[in-house]
């Protein structure tokens, strides 16, 4: 009886063990629900979980092969290095008030230092002309010459056509500040810290559309890539020891923003973006400088070869395909706008390096355009 | 027994059927969240986010600062009045309103409404004004120009500037020096090491460091560098002001640490910058008329109008305000138009 009874008061305590456990568990899965939600980069861990395994990345090999197809004339040995030291460079710094940079680096085939990409060659002294033009380039990743070497940029690309054209002319030195993630607002800011700094410039050239446009709600809320990260040091944590990560939700800066209708939610970066161009314009004619603001390229505008380019993005963006034909016709009212987003109505052969970014002919011929667009500045 | 299989209808094997699946989807969704959602979370467990999160909220600490992009924080809009909410005057005679911006750090906060208060009083038919206090805690003259340069890009066209500096630029030495912001210690540590973290992420507190001399500087040394960012700032200031065609105005304000106020005070690196105070503030009264705009009232303040805090009194709010007011009339600014 002993036995039996003792029997029945563990078979008790044991149910009622695992249903606490089974309810200590129900709670803990409720909670990771609610609490745990909003580290979470999708709404529903099931969508998450659906993503994790459906998105695609380039594997190496394809990355490679996109790099030795875009240089016909290099070695495919000097292709892969320059993808592979692109990648390796491919870190950031905080950088006060500008929020972060590029870390520095240096390579063979890519350097940084600071705020600047090497360019190569960086200067043209003519020793006979007393008069230097300094000339700087702001921009995001494109300018910066993502998957290029220093020597294919487009800074270096346009200086090395002055050279050719003008051998007896001025001396001319560039410098690159194009920076990975940066739109027209963080490159003005940088360009007033250069002012701050000192630094005055001849000619200033912005070129712009892909980081304003696609990841489009950071020239919305005039938030820059990282501001994410920022925000979740300060949103009353910050004196936390053992927070675990950040939680990246940088995709959200391409989606449209809710509530907003298209059309409004477009012409609010048409406008925003215009007053960056008016305000870099009053910025730099009040410190002398001359000032160029050119909109670039992208895959998803007037790219007729588009589905047959096998690198480039294939996506359609209703957003660039509204604000784009807007900021052609600012051509005619803004003497130093450039809109070079007609580039890829005839092109066949490969504009892109990447689904984004310039291949080194293409980035040449970008640089062409500028040259011709700044050439009576350099000759005058 | 068949006939009970029968009463049940085909709606409520639907319905049955509904809750089934919704109850399974419930139940995935759970163990997922349990598994993806918890790989970033602030806590292992959600029970203890969720002791943390009602916590956090009954707090009243919660949420001093908050993010701002370019001048990396500001402080809360429910802590003291929103940055930028204009206090205004307007006057009874028809004409422009003039927009004066005040820029400072937290001692700004009780001066805009003192001076608007004054003005009221002493020019009751004086032209209209419009303050807006872009005063934050921990700001100084660097911060104050990166946000000025933001304002303007973003289409600001105020018609006066007052910027009112001295306590932060030479107490912070450190984020002073190294033009960066109160925080950036913070900012620095997570983004370069918690950002990409994917374990336990240690942060390092050495907000306490920031107003030390650094030890390989010699004081004067330092002490002259920040002079000199200082100097450096104010000229920044003009620039962007000439270009909107706004008119500036500087004030070198009292301070705790200066003088007859610092005595008995006691805090991390009190002789540091006690000895700082002491070199910088009579060299910026000797450089008084040397820089455009610039008015030095370092030494209004005495030992009783600084709280325990080192915050200003009303009393002294009131004499900062008054020496605004005295310096903007007297220019001519604001006050009564030539042609009244």
């Amino acid at each position: 009886m002993n036995t039996g009874k003792q029997k029945t008061l563990w078979v008790r305590f044991r149910s009622w063990i695992i249903t606490l456990l089974v309810l200590l568990f129900l709670f803990e899965m409720f909670s990771s629900m609610i609490f745990f939600q909003k580290y979470g980069t999708a709404p529903l861990a099931i969508v998450q979980l659906i993503k994790k395994y459906t998105e695609k990345s380039v594997p190496q090999t394809l990355y490679h092969k996109m790099h030795i197809l875009t240089r016909p004339d290099s070695s495919k040995q000097a292709s892969i290095q320059i993808a592979n030291e692109i990648w390796a460079a491919n870190n950031y710094s905080y950088e006060p008030w500008l929020m972060f940079r590029v870390a520095d680096y240096s390579s063979a085939y890519v350097n940084v230092t600071g705020f600047e990409r090497k360019c190569s060659p960086s200067e043209f002294i003519n020793p006979l002309v007393n008069d230097t033009i300094d000339i700087f380039f702001f921009g995001g990743s494109t300018m910066y010459g993502w998957n290029l070497s220093d020597a294919e940029t487009i800074p270096s690309q346009l200086l090395n056509l002055y050279k050719q054209k003008y051998p007896n002319g001025k001396s001319v030195r560039i410098r690159n500040y194009g920076i990975t993630y940066y739109y027209s607002k963080q490159e003005l800011m940088l360009f007033s810290k250069l002012l701050f700094e000192d630094e005055r410039p001849d000619i200033v050239i912005f070129m712009d559309g892909l980081n304003d446009f696609y990841p489009s709600r950071m020239l919305f809320h005039d938030r820059p890539y990282f501001a994410y990260a920022m925000q979740q040091v300060l949103d009353g944590r910050m004196f936390e020891k053992s927070r675990r990560t950040i939680v990246d939700s940088s995709e959200i800066f391409y989606l449209d923003v809710p509530g907003i209708p298209s059309s409004g939610y477009y012409e609010n970066l048409f406008q925003k973006y215009l007053r960056h161009v008016k305000h870099g314009t009053e910025l730099a004619n009040h410190v002398g400088a001359k000032s160029y603001f050119v909109c670039q390229p992208v895959p998803f505008f007037n790219y007729p070869n588009n589905e047959q380019d096998p690198i480039s993005h294939k996506d359609k963006s209703n957003r660039i395909n509204f604000i784009y034909p807007l900021l052609r016709k600012q051509q005619d009212s803004l003497s130093n706008f450039l809109f070079l987003g007609d580039m890829l109505q005839n092109e066949k052969g490969f504009p892109f390096i990447d689904q984004l970014h310039y291949s080194p002919a293409f980035s040449g011929k970008i640089a062409e355009n500028i040259f011709r667009k700044i050439e009576k500045d350099l000759t005058n | 027994m068949e006939q009970v299989k029968q009463d049940i209808s085909a709606g409520k094997k639907i319905l049955f059927i509904i809750i089934s699946v919704l109850a399974f989807v419930v139940l995935i969704e759970g163990l997922l969240s349990v598994y993806f959602y918890r790989q970033n979370g602030g806590e292992s467990l959600a029970s203890m986010e969720m002791i943390r999160t009602i916590g956090s909220k009954l707090s009243n600490d919660k949420d001093l600062f908050v993010f701002e992009p370019w001048v990396e924080y500001k402080q809360h809009d429910g802590f003291s009045s929103a940055q930028g909410t204009p206090v205004s005057y307007l006057s009874e005679i028809p004409g422009d309103t003039l927009d004066i911006y005040f820029f400072g750090g937290a001692n700004l906060s009780g001066i805009d409404t003192q001076f608007i208060n004054q003005y009221k009083e002493k020019f009751p038919r004086g032209i209209s004004a419009r303050i807006h206090n872009y005063g934050s805690s921990h700001y100084y003259s660097h911060q104050e120009l990166v946000l000025l340069a933001n304002l303007i890009q973003s289409g600001h066209r105020p018609d006066v500037l007052v910027f009112l500096d001295g306590i932060n630029d030479f107490l912070y030495g450190i984020p002073s020096y190294q033009r960066q912001s109160y925080f950036s210690f913070m900012f620095r540590q997570y983004f370069n090491s918690g950002l990409r973290s994917k374990g336990k992420f240690t942060f390092l507190d050495t907000a306490n460091a920031l107003t030390k001399t650094p030890d390989l500087t010699p004081n004067i040394e330092f002490s002259d560098s920040l002079i000199s960012n200082y100097t450096s700032n104010l000229k920044n200031i003009r620039l962007l002001a000439d270009m909107i065609g706004a008119k500036v105005y500087f004030f070198c304000e009292p301070s705790p640490y200066y003088q007859s106020a610092k005595t008995h005070q006691t805090f991390a690196n009190a002789q540091d910058v006690f000895s700082r105070f002491d070199y910088i503030y009579p060299k910026l009264q000797q450089m008084q008329d040397s820089i455009p705009g610039f008015t030095y009232i370092g030494d209004i303040g005495g030992q009783n109008d600084f709280t325990s805090d080192g915050s200003y009194t009303p009393s002294l709010n009131r004499k900062v305000a008054e020496k605004i007011l005295s310096k903007l009339s007297a220019v001519q600014i604001i006050g009564y138009r030539q042609n009244q």
